[in-house]
């Protein structure tokens, strides 16, 4: 494992950015590891940008991940992924992202464009060493379960291997942090098998 | 996150993940604090919001959200005094507020432990201003200590308390946003039982600062402070690690920033760690600026230890390079990051940072701009009726000055009512100021929090000075920019009693105003419009202040409120049959529920976001936008 493993949650205001941090770090305690978690976010209202840091290594650690050594990134929305990747990303960052866009307000009055989905992640092959894309939507509404994109993308973590936290201490950080839930579950093992990107 | 009832977890050596914030609450318990005052501030807010949930499962305890912070400094200086453990915690800027107890506080002492915690946001995060509160210590004699990282957050407010205890002086405590918003693992200790009541022992000719009294205590506390400049000397929480030729004297988060410099450099260094920053152990500081040739200080904000090694340096004759703000190393604003002290040193040692930081910010070059995300009123929020209102009935022609809470985000467009604002309780009085030197009508708004903690003075002073203003308050019941914290609006204490709400359009009346109103601004926008065109003429009539109450209760408590009882009004939908896509509701409303369907150029309500508040239906001209039958 790279010592220390930095893991970045980036999304928007309320998509369970803080809870995924949680979990990751829960997990990282039960592989005998010791986790840093730094919470990101703008005036402390709904619907903005936040990211979470997730640091995880086997001394005491500062709660910010040094631009360019961030090996995963999970991005819970794409223009999101875009920006946290502009601001850590590195050659050796392997991205997560969920291709289900959330525009802002500025799209809407018109004043502002959201870039193409295609070209953010373009942009993002350009500067990571792999980008795996997800619809989230169409995995999710099925199951009634938008609301679990964050289990869904650590789920997709999990089965791809990549981390130094294995699928059983995942699985049961989630059940500790957010109790027993058959919509996470079934998110979780539709990540584990998810092989789309 | 962590449960409140969690932190009161009796198994000593149990670990968790804490915030540091979550780790000063558990902090309190094992400290055997007996009472916490404070009014709410990010990023220090979590304390208070543990420690309000906690408060009624722990014998003996008191806490309460004081009105403001010069009240809750007051409130638990009086209980220091009297001789049991106390604490006050605040933001930054709110140290500013309680600065006048402050310095009074450190004259008389205090007989039981006592720790004032401040929270300072660098980069402002969440705050209006960076102010470094440092030299609060500087300048009061206060003994301050800055832990790194959330176990020391514990660890060493225990060591405040022993040391406020050993000087009878209380004991800042001081955090940065960094510190509090980082979660990792603590180790619980023990719980002590709390004292119950005890017996006021009176000493006025200590207590009572009169110039007689003071012209003795100036001196002692001066003494008091010696004495901890030598508690710091020797002290375990200033300590050094590493050895190198380059030393670097460091405190807080940018130690852990350095330690992975170092590392991510290959490079070895001295570092000397200071949890005592105020006194600094001058003895350790001298032998450490004569041991090496140059000295790195790392600090966010002013060069408060920079100062303090520069002095010492040349009191003692040390010829040493000491490195810094002062030649540009580092910038005196907003907060470090690995990357900033990397390329620090990497500067100073004349090396390459092993990262090629060029190349990874050339790839933002080629992109276009990603368009900003900003924080937004949320959907359903009763400012957004409120504001559209004022705005609508004063054609935004009016002065607005504004106040801190949410609603301050009514500066970005298309509301755009927020024109002057310097602190809590500045939207009633700079009113004033502005009333007396221009003829334009004035809106200003305050919230029903900062109402209570500032707010009342400045209506006293409008009433009494004739200040023609129409004052809006924004009663949401709740204070709700930190996370919902009551307020003596609501009801409810920081002990989760009930208890009779202070109703503010009685106050207003009782300050003596003559014109107050209370309106809900969902009943009607027109006519919440027209209420406020006849304020706004009324002051001028009558050449004095006027108060419109709009209360409603914010929108993440409406939906709470909503999902536990499950009755839910009607939805709200765009007729596209109707709709002729002039985008108005858009425009005027910037609401997040509401969103353009790129196809039709037509507006879309997602229902999923929709807080069902209505306020679009009467900004639609062409009566577009309806309720479905319920």
């Amino acid at each position: 494992m790279q010592n220390p493993f930095n893991i970045l949650i980036a999304g928007v205001g309320g998509q369970g950015n803080v809870t995924s941090g949680k979990i990751l770090a829960t997990a990282a305690q039960r592989e005998g590891l010791r986790p840093v978690i730094g919470e990101t976010f703008g005036a402390s209202r709904r619907g903005g940008t936040v990211y979470t840091h997730v640091r995880i290594g086997d001394t005491d650690l500062g709660p910010l991940i040094p631009v360019g050594r961030l090996h995963v990134l999970l991005g819970l929305e794409p223009m999101e992924t875009l920006r946290a990747s502009l601001e850590f990303a590195g050659r050796n960052t392997i991205v997560i992202m969920s291709s289900v866009s959330i525009p802002p307000i500025g799209v809407h009055a018109r004043t502002d464009e959201y870039p193409p989905v295609e070209s953010i992640i373009s942009s993002l092959e350009k500067m990571c060493a792999r980008v795996h894309t997800v619809d989230s939507d169409s995995i999710l509404r099925p199951i009634n379960a938008i609301r679990s994109l964050n289990i869904l993308l650590i789920g997709i973590m999990a089965g791809l291997g990549i981390s130094p936290l294995g699928i059983e201490s995942l699985r049961l950080a989630m059940l500790d942090i957010l109790g027993p839930s058959d919509k996470n579950l079934q998110a979780f093992e539709l990540g584990l098998s998810d092989n789309t990107g | 996150m962590t449960k409140p009832k969690e932190l009161l977890d009796d198994s000593k050596g149990t670990v968790k993940l804490l915030l540091a914030n979550e780790a000063i609450a558990r902090g309190v318990v094992e400290a055997g604090v007996r009472l916490v005052a404070l009014y709410p501030g990010t990023p220090s807010s979590e304390i208070g919001n543990n420690l309000t949930f906690m408060a009624p499962h722990i014998p003996n305890f008191y806490f309460e959200f004081s009105t403001n912070e010069k009240v809750a400094l007051e409130v638990a200086g009086a209980a220091a005094v009297a001789g049991v453990r106390s604490m006050m915690v605040c933001k930054g800027p709110g140290l500013n507020v309680a600065a006048d107890p402050f310095f009074s506080l450190a004259y008389v002492g205090v007989r039981g432990g006592m720790v004032i915690v401040v929270a300072d946001d660098p980069s402002m995060w969440s705050s209006q201003n960076e102010n470094d509160s440092r030299y609060y210590a500087l300048m009061g004699n206060i003994p301050m200590i800055e832990p790194a990282d959330p176990a020391e957050a514990k660890s060493l407010l225990l060591e405040a308390y022993t040391l406020s205890e050993k000087l009878e002086l209380p004991v800042l405590f001081r955090t940065t946003t960094r510190v509090n918003h980082t979660r990792a693992p603590v180790e619980f200790g023990a719980i002590p039982e709390l004292p119950e009541k005890i017996e006021f022992k009176k000493e006025p000719f200590r207590f009572v600062p009169i110039p007689a009294v003071a012209r003795k205590r100036h001196p002692w506390l001066l003494e008091q402070i010696e004495k901890a400049r030598e508690i710091s000397e020797t002290s375990s929480l200033n300590f050094t690690e590493g050895s190198g030729n380059l030393g670097i004297i460091t405190s807080g988060v940018s130690f852990n920033y350095v330690r992975e410099a170092l590392q991510s450099l290959e490079l070895d260094a001295e570092i000397l760690k200071l949890g005592i920053t105020h006194p600094v152990p001058e003895e350790m500081i001298k032998s450490f600026l004569a041991k090496h040739k140059r000295v790195l200080i790392v600090e966010e904000l002013e060069p408060f230890l920079e100062t303090h090694a520069r002095r010492i340096a040349q009191r003692e004759e040390i010829s040493v390079e000491i490195l810094g703000k002062e030649q540009g190393y580092f910038s005196r604003t907003f907060e470090y990051s690995p990357r900033i002290v990397i390329e620090a040193l990497a500067k100073i040692i004349n090396r390459n940072t092993g990262i090629n930081w060029d190349a990874i910010d050339d790839m933002e070059k080629d992109l276009p701009d990603l368009p900003p995300r900003p924080p937004l009123l949320c959907a359903g929020c009763p400012h957004r009726a409120t504001y559209y209102a004022i705005r609508t009935a004063t054609r935004g022609k009016a002065i607005y000055p504004s106040d801190i809470g949410c609603y301050t985000l009514s500066i970005a467009p298309p509301l755009e009512t927020a024109d002057i604002l310097f602190d809590m309780g500045s939207s009633i009085t700079t009113a004033c100021g502005l009333s007396q030197v221009t003829d334009q009508d004035i809106v200003c708004t305050i919230g029903d929090s900062t109402f209570f903690a500032s707010g009342l003075p400045g209506i006293v002073n409008a009433v009494y000075n004739h200040h023609p203003i129409s004052i809006v308050v924004l009663d949401n019941r709740t204070t709700a920019m930190t996370g919902h914290q009551p307020h003596p609006g609501t009801g409810v204490t920081g002990m989760q009693e009930e208890v009779k709400p202070t109703d503010i359009a009685d106050v207003c009346i009782g300050l003596g105003v003559q014109y107050v109103k209370v309106i809900n601004p969902f009943n009607s926008i027109p006519n919440l419009v027209k209420e406020v065109r006849e304020m706004v003429s009324w002051t001028k009539e009558n050449n004095a202040p006027a108060v419109l109450i709009s209360k409603a209760p914010c929108a993440l408590l409406t939906a709470a409120e909503r999902r536990r009882t499950g009755d839910y009004p009607a939805k709200y939908f765009v007729d596209s049959d109707v709709c002729n896509a002039c985008k108005r509701c858009l425009n005027r409303l910037s609401c997040p529920a509401m969103y353009l369907n790129p196809d039709t150029g037509k507006a879309v309500i997602d229902e999923t976001l929709c807080n069902l508040c209505g306020t679009c239906v009467a900004v639609c001209p062409q009566g577009a936008i309806k309720q479905e039958d319920a």
